[in-house]
């Protein structure tokens, strides 16, 4: 074995500890995948379904539920004000 | 003054005490009848027997209904697993742009700000519901919410860290004459690494918790399951369910930690 020199690199870090966990995260990555009972062509439809949904809400708000709305936001606030001091 | 002499006691030592009382007088507001919340403490113990029966069934689960629970438990972790890998691969970038150091185009950055906050500003479970109307029950919306509300985190919570960060090396690279793009590339994501796979791995954990609930609104998962098990009072069945979501958030968390530890 040859002695190093003061002139050498030392060797690189090794990276087998993280070659193994991404070849362990992409084996369960690829399994859920492959697992999951999903239609993913209805993915395909979603764009439009999203433009519709926001048509829809947005298009025409009914500024009669805003009082109600407000309220509504103000008990929200109130409980979590709530349960962050009791916590 | 002479050199025994104690130091002036620093002044403002009131203002502890006003912010107590502050808080104080705000949660008798939000606690009170009137105005607040209605919280009442007779509604507790005057129900408190209610309540003690469903925890005498919860302390008694039905391990004969583990097989039923198996395969929604394994379509929960598949969601969170898909949900957390796909908003890990879309918030790096959108990080990089939410943050000054790396984005100092003012009016991108603020586009893209805005939209995350606004992505934020939506809870899960409504982004769920919308979802199954819009592509039907099954574990795609369930998907789609989980990522919309990851990347709403992620983004945040990495970008708030690239800001935080030493602008030092940044400099350096652009005083080298490297473009946004190379610094952003070769300099900012490997200082963001380190939160980038915190802020990743704590999400996980997040989805499987989330989406146990999603399924409530018919967004696959557990959720459906313990719909239908709450809605027949068999708290037995509903606390068997409890640990298992339990035993699989204690060993993400275990199994992240270790993961933490060697990589960043």
């Amino acid at each position: 074995m040859s002695v190093p020199s003061l002139f050498t690199l030392p060797p690189r870090p090794s990276r087998r500890g993280r070659v193994a966990v991404g070849i362990i995260v992409t084996l369960i990555v690829v399994a859920a995948f492959w697992s999951i009972n999903i239609n993913w062509a209805r993915l395909g439809s979603l764009p439009a379904e999203i433009l519709r949904y926001l048509w829809l809400m947005f298009s025409a708000p009914d500024w009669t539920k805003l009082p109600e709305a407000l309220l509504q936001t103000w008990r929200s606030v109130e409980m979590a004000w709530s349960e962050r001091c009791s916590a | 003054m002479s050199a025994l002499d104690l130091p002036p006691r620093p002044r403002g030592r009131w203002k502890p005490l006003v912010a107590i009382g502050v808080i104080l007088v705000i949660t008798a507001i939000t606690l009170s009848p009137q105005v607040g919340i209605s919280f009442s403490f007779d509604a507790i113990v005057r129900n408190w027997q209610n309540g003690a029966s469903k925890i005498l069934a919860l302390v008694q689960p039905d391990w004969s209904f583990f097989p039923r629970t198996i395969p929604p438990l394994l379509e929960t972790l598949e969601m969170a697993v898909i949900a957390t890998f796909v908003a890990s691969l879309v918030s790096l970038p959108l990080s990089l742009w939410a943050a000054r150091l790396t984005n100092p185009n003012r009016w991108t950055r603020g586009i893209v700000r805005t939209l995350l906050n606004i992505v934020r500003s939506i809870p899960d479970l409504l982004y769920a519901s919308v979802l199954v109307a819009m592509v039907g029950v099954g574990a795609l919306p369930g998907i789609v919410a989980l990522l919309l509300f990851n990347i709403g985190i992620i983004v945040k919570m990495v970008s708030e860290n690239i800001e935080a960060n030493d602008a030092g090396p940044l400099e350096a690279g652009r005083a080298a004459g490297g473009t946004q793009f190379q610094i952003n590339r070769v300099i900012a994501t490997a200082d963001a690494l380190p939160a980038f796979v915190n802020q990743t791995l704590y999400v996980l954990e997040l989805n499987v918790r989330a989406s146990t609930v999603l399924g409530l609104v018919g967004a696959g998962g557990l959720g459906l399951l313990i719909d239908a098990v709450r809605t027949f009072y068999r708290y037995d069945q509903l606390s068997l369910i409890i640990l298992e979501i339990l035993v699989v958030v204690i060993v993400i968390d275990t199994t992240s930690d270790a993961i933490r530890r060697r990589l960043v």
